[in-house]
């Protein structure tokens, strides 16, 4: 009898798990989509200082955006640069979903000061700098980052023709790559490790992110 | 063999089968999530095509819809391929109930249409009844999907109470189980031996617990048509809309039926072994609820996550 309870219990355990796991999977697909560009913005001295974005959102949100924003009493334009405002009051506390490493570190990020906002063939473009307040020597580090939504509401990927450029002083010897994101890799070293809580950036949305890298020689 | 014995070696096998897939999990991982990428990188163009589709039927006229249509019923088939909360509940519902085939199509295809009329209902109520704006709408959204999440959870309590007492209630019946004569079902499709009472017992109450799943799945409406109702009704294409949205959820309904299907056929085939191992079949109809309570389990816990999981996530900052 005893035996039987805790088989019991062990097999709801079990499938407890399970079942919290793929109910995060399930609840996890993107609403919304967000064609990117980035530049690496570089100074004289090989030293990373911002990255620049451009993002392109979809169709659908953009529309509901205009709609918004033309209850502006002056003007649509005026309304769309107001509602921009906004996403990128709200994105700051998540860093506009930039997350940049050096050596497999987090690295701080600072405030997008300004940003332009305009409409595209019924999207809205917006682009922006965010800055990297410590700045990164790429020759010396292993530098790398990804734009990405953490909780997957967005889906965030380059044009599949996009490349990444360096912005003011290419440092010499370096080039830049996009890699494609390889979910099946990362999901496994994300379940094999110990400890999921304690690093930021093991969200589901990292797991489809892009990551985009830099070599030099 | 022994009833006792015969349900410990049912549990062990299902502890041992759990433990097998929990041990294999990483290389279906692997498999998985690979498929989801192909999956989440179709909709993005099939997105992307869809806005296309309807802005060239605002600019040619009601003759480009068939392009609409088209588009919208392989949007249908392909989210449904990705992972969603309705087939994690038709699947455990089938899988722990034991169903005919015809039914898990119908709960299919009535849960898929449902969503698709829940999406019109609301679409046409908060934009044309009270003029919402599209954001507006979409935060609506929000409220409905918290409904949608407690009924989950109300639909696997309600399926662990009401087995509860048909176990109770069989207890009492029958203090001292006696062999149950093996005999044929009615039905063909039917044809395996199985304890006479309980699908008798389990009738009505199917009914109640049908109900609460094609409702408490059909009342979230599906994003992807939310959205294109929204864009279509915007730029004042009305019927384009709501064919674009029958023409989703058919293809939605075609995609959860198979596996429906699939559910009910390893539900057949697992049943089978398990007469077969056994040799006796008394014990089924015991197991049958017990497997029944912890579908009911499993699709609570399932409700009551996403639920809690919606409540207390933080708002997304571009919500």
């Amino acid at each position: 009898m005893l035996a039987k309870t805790s088989y019991l219990k062990r097999w709801l355990a079990a499938a407890g798990c399970l079942l919290m796991g793929s109910s995060v999977t399930a609840h996890a697909h993107p609403h919304m989509w967000i064609d990117l560009r980035s530049q690496i913005v570089t100074q004289i001295d090989s030293h990373v200082t911002a990255i620049h974005q451009e993002w392109l959102f979809d169709d659908f949100f953009s529309t509901a955006l205009i709609e918004e924003a033309a209850y502006n009493s002056d003007g649509v334009d005026v309304g769309i640069t107001a509602e921009i405002q906004k996403i990128m009051d709200n994105l700051q506390a998540y860093d506009y979903f930039t997350l940049v490493t050096v050596d497999d570190q987090n690295v701080r990020l600072g405030e997008v000061k300004s940003f332009k906002a305009e409409l595209r063939e019924n999207r809205i473009w917006v682009s922006f700098t965010v800055p990297i307040p410590d700045h990164i020597d790429v020759q010396a580090q292993n530098f790398s980052y990804a734009i990405f939504d953490p909780t997957y509401y967005i889906e965030m990927y380059h044009f599949e023709d996009a490349k990444v450029a360096f912005s003011g002083h290419a440092p010499s010897g370096c080039s830049t790559k996009i890699i494609q994101p390889n979910p099946s890799n990362d999901a496994i070293a994300l379940s094999r490790s110990s400890s999921l809580d304690d690093k930021p950036d093991t969200s589901i949305g990292r797991l489809f992110a892009e990551t985009v890298t830099v070599n030099c020689q | 063999m022994s009833l006792r014995n015969a349900l410990l070696t049912a549990l062990i096998s299902i502890a041992l089968g759990t433990g097998l897939s929990v041990w294999l999990s990483n290389d279906i991982n692997l498999i998985w999530s690979g498929y989801l990428l192909e999956v989440q990188s179709l909709q993005r163009g099939l997105h992307q095509s869809l806005s296309t589709a309807l802005r060239a039927i605002d600019a040619n006229g009601f003759d480009a819809s068939l392009t609409l249509v088209g588009l919208s019923f392989f949007y249908g088939v392909f989210h449904a391929a990705g992972p969603g909360h309705g087939k994690v509940v038709i699947s455990t519902y089938l899988l722990s109930h034991e169903s005919q085939l015809r039914r898990g199509i119908l709960l299919s295809f009535a849960s898929s249409l449902t969503q698709g009329l829940t999406a019109i209902l609301l679409v046409t109520v908060a934009v044309g009844l009270f003029g919402y704006s599209m954001k507006q709408t979409r935060g609506l959204m929000f409220g409905v999907e918290l409904a949608s999440f407690a009924l989950i959870a109300l639909v696997g309590l309600f399926i662990v109470f009401s087995r509860v007492l048909s176990l109770i209630r069989s207890l009492r019946l029958h203090p001292q189980r006696p062999l149950a004569e093996p005999h044929q079902h009615g039905e063909a499709v039917c044809d395996h031996t199985h304890g006479p009472t309980q699908s008798d017992l389990e009738r009505p109450l199917s009914i109640t617990q049908f109900g609460g799943i094609i409702l408490s799945i059909g009342i979230r409406p599906c994003s992807g048509a939310i959205i294109v109702l929204l864009l279509a009704y915007s730029l004042g294409l009305y019927t384009a809309g709501l064919l674009s949205v029958m023409a989703m959820s058919l293809g939605t309904a075609l995609t959860v039926s198979s596996l429906a299907a699939l559910s009910v056929y390893a539900r057949k085939i697992a049943a089978r072994l398990a007469s077969s191992v056994q040799g006796e079949n008394l014990s089924l109809s015991w197991l049958a609820d017990v497997a029944r309570i912890i579908g009911g389990i499993m699709i609570f816990m399932f409700g009551a996550f996403l639920l809690s999981a919606a409540l207390f996530t933080p708002a997304h900052p571009l919500r």
